[in-house]
């Protein structure tokens, strides 16, 4: 595949009067982490609700894999392979841990309409998420309800039944949110072996997260993607540092210093 | 696989198992120690009780609040009333058809109803049930029949004589038969991949839906083979009372099957069973003492969902049970 796995052209989505998001280009390349920040209210949220499905835009179209997606339900988009995480975390709180990494799994699998056969007796789901759950740190935990686990395994949880769906693109947002300082490292270093193995797109808050994963990072401020660039030259451009860093911008250019 | 296994997940010997064979024990037994009264009673128990399983299909598994259940009851007896009128009396014919009908009928109303969810849902379902209601009064048949008089069923439906329905013992047990073979079917199904994603829709639909379902078809499908099962259930219904008229389809019928999941327990297979069981007998009892009946079982109902949410076989779960 030469092509972008993502590319969005011209997404306008407005709520009344207030224009959330406003001609928004992006692509996402085979293979990378791309990034997406800006402040509160910048419209990160509208505008991943649009690449998931969940909201349709007033302008502007998305294309995946080369096909344009605009107009297809959730479900379509997911079976054809763009996962994603929640920002609230949003799991089945009455299933097991892997449980609902086979639920996932299974709707990757197709022959959901079995109706007979137990659906734990089959080894296939069974194994795929168990390995997704070793893989993320949670393999100890498989048998625990998910109403009974923490905030920082359910964002593990979030991205493992993401995962299971055999995804070309991961819409991660906010995968870090509400995580302490050492749970948000563990996140960081399994977000970075991710990296090349899936196309990632992460919307994001934590700046220590998105500068040291991210291939490119796009900027949104109020709506309108103001600048995509590599990380190092995100930090210099005055544009952003102006719009969007703000009294911030020194804190970045010391940290790029450290590091 | 052990029995205890198959309807508990537990292989462990505790009081759901004592009640559970308790149960099945009386209910054979009827035929044998009780009169025509209680075996009559013990029928009715039977038959509700599939309708109620179909409804905890719905409700405990499905997380879809069905308040018109009723109307599946009247469209297997509706089915069967008509056709024994026309001159179909072969079982083989009726039970099929009263099936086949009740699941076009869920799938059309499940198809309109299912767009909404929560409150809109029960609000919806219940004035379908309703109209249906008012359509079973209003539609007559021949000169006598039909109405608000309801239609009769001169004898039991044969099935090709295999069994004398005449004799009410025989009926009895092919009504057991008949729930044993439901709760078997719906304990696969709850545990299958189909119910799995059911359950799955029941605590999170938008969360289902990105990880690639059409949550709406696989609420249309359980819909449907809910009520396919209450409308096998409605067409045993009306053989066991060789009747059925509108009242069948009223919402009142439909808040007792809610009331008997309930207090059973939803969510659990044996819960409805045990809550049908609960509220028919309570409802013979206390309806001789009283016609004031719903004065005394409303308190009770009461009680039961204050000290356990999970319902009567809930109470009697072992607490260290989690599954």
């Amino acid at each position: 595949m030469s092509g972008p796995v993502l590319k969005v052209e011209g997404l306008t989505k407005r709520f009344g009067a207030l224009i959330a998001n406003e001609d928004i280009d992006l692509e996402v390349i085979p293979g990378e982490l791309h990034a997406v920040i800006g402040p509160n209210g910048a419209g990160k949220t509208t505008f991943v609700s649009q690449l998931a499905g969940e909201l349709p835009p007033n302008q502007g179209r998305i294309f995946f894999d080369g096909q344009d997606i605009t107009s297809l339900p959730v479900h379509t988009r997911a079976l054809r392979g763009l996962a994603r995480s929640y920002q609230i975390t949003s799991v089945i709180p009455s299933f097991t841990a892997l449980d609902n990494v086979a639920l996932a799994a299974q709707a990757a699998d197709g022959h959901s309409y079995r109706f007979w056969r137990p659906a734990r007796s089959v080894s296939g789901l069974n194994d795929k998420a168990a390995n997704a759950l070793d893989e993320i740190g949670l393999g100890a935990r498989k048998d625990v309800l998910a109403s009974n686990m923490s905030h920082g395994e359910h964002r593990q949880l979030e991205i493992a039944m993401a995962l299971a769906t055999d995804p070309k693109l991961i819409l991660l947002d906010e995968p870090a949110a509400g995580m302490g300082p050492a749970a948000t490292e563990g996140m960081i270093e399994y977000l970075r072996s991710l990296k090349g193995r899936f196309s990632i797109l992460l919307i994001e808050h934590d700046m220590d997260v998105v500068f040291s994963l991210a291939d490119r990072i796009s900027v949104l401020v109020s709506g309108r993607r103001i600048a995509t660039d590599a990380p190092d030259n995100i930090r210099q451009n005055a544009e952003v540092r102006r719009a969007y860093l703000g009294d911030k911008a020194d804190s970045l250019v010391r940290h790029r210093t450290d590091g | 696989m052990w029995p205890s296994r198959l309807l508990f997940g537990a292989s462990r010997f505790d009081l759901r198992h004592l009640v559970v064979l308790a149960g099945l024990a009386i209910l054979l037994l009827v035929p044998i120690v009780g009169d025509a009264y209680v075996m009559r009673v013990a029928s009715r128990i039977v038959v509700l009780a599939m309708i109620a399983i179909s409804l905890d299909i719905l409700l405990g598994y499905g997380g879809l609040i069905s308040f018109g259940h009723a109307m599946f009851l009247g469209s297997g007896g509706y089915v069967v009333g008509v056709l024994a009128f026309f001159g179909f009396q072969n079982g083989f014919i009726a039970y099929p058809a009263a099936i086949i009908l009740s699941v076009i009928l869920a799938g059309i109303v499940g198809y309109l109803v299912l767009r909404t969810v929560g409150v809109y849902f029960i609000m919806i379902t219940l004035a379908f049930a309703q109209m249906l209601y008012y359509v079973a009064n209003g539609v007559q048949i021949g000169e006598d029949y039909g109405g608000d008089e309801g239609l009769p069923l001169s004898e039991r439906n044969p099935l090709f004589g295999l069994l004398d329905f005449g004799d009410p013992a025989i009926f009895h047990y092919f009504t057991v038969v008949i729930l044993g073979v439901i709760l078997y079917g719906s304990y696969r199904l709850v545990n299958s991949r189909f119910g799995r994603v059911i359950q799955a829709c029941r605590d999170n639909e938008r969360r289902v839906k990105s990880l690639g379902y059409n949550t709406f078809r696989y609420r249309l499908a359980v819909f449907m083979i809910s009520g396919g099962i209450a409308g096998l259930a409605g067409a045993l219904h009306m053989n066991l009372q060789k009747f059925v008229s509108p009242d069948e389809l009223h919402w009142i019928i439909s808040g007792d099957l809610l009331i008997m999941v309930i207090v059973g327990g939803a969510n659990s297979l044996i819960g409805p069973i045990i809550g049908t069981a609960v509220f028919v007998l309570l409802e013979e009892v206390i309806s001789n003492l009283t016609e004031h009946w719903m004065a005394i079982f409303g308190p009770l109902l009461l009680i039961v969902v204050f000290f356990g949410r999970q319902g009567i076989y809930g109470l009697i779960r072992p607490k260290a049970d989690d599954g």
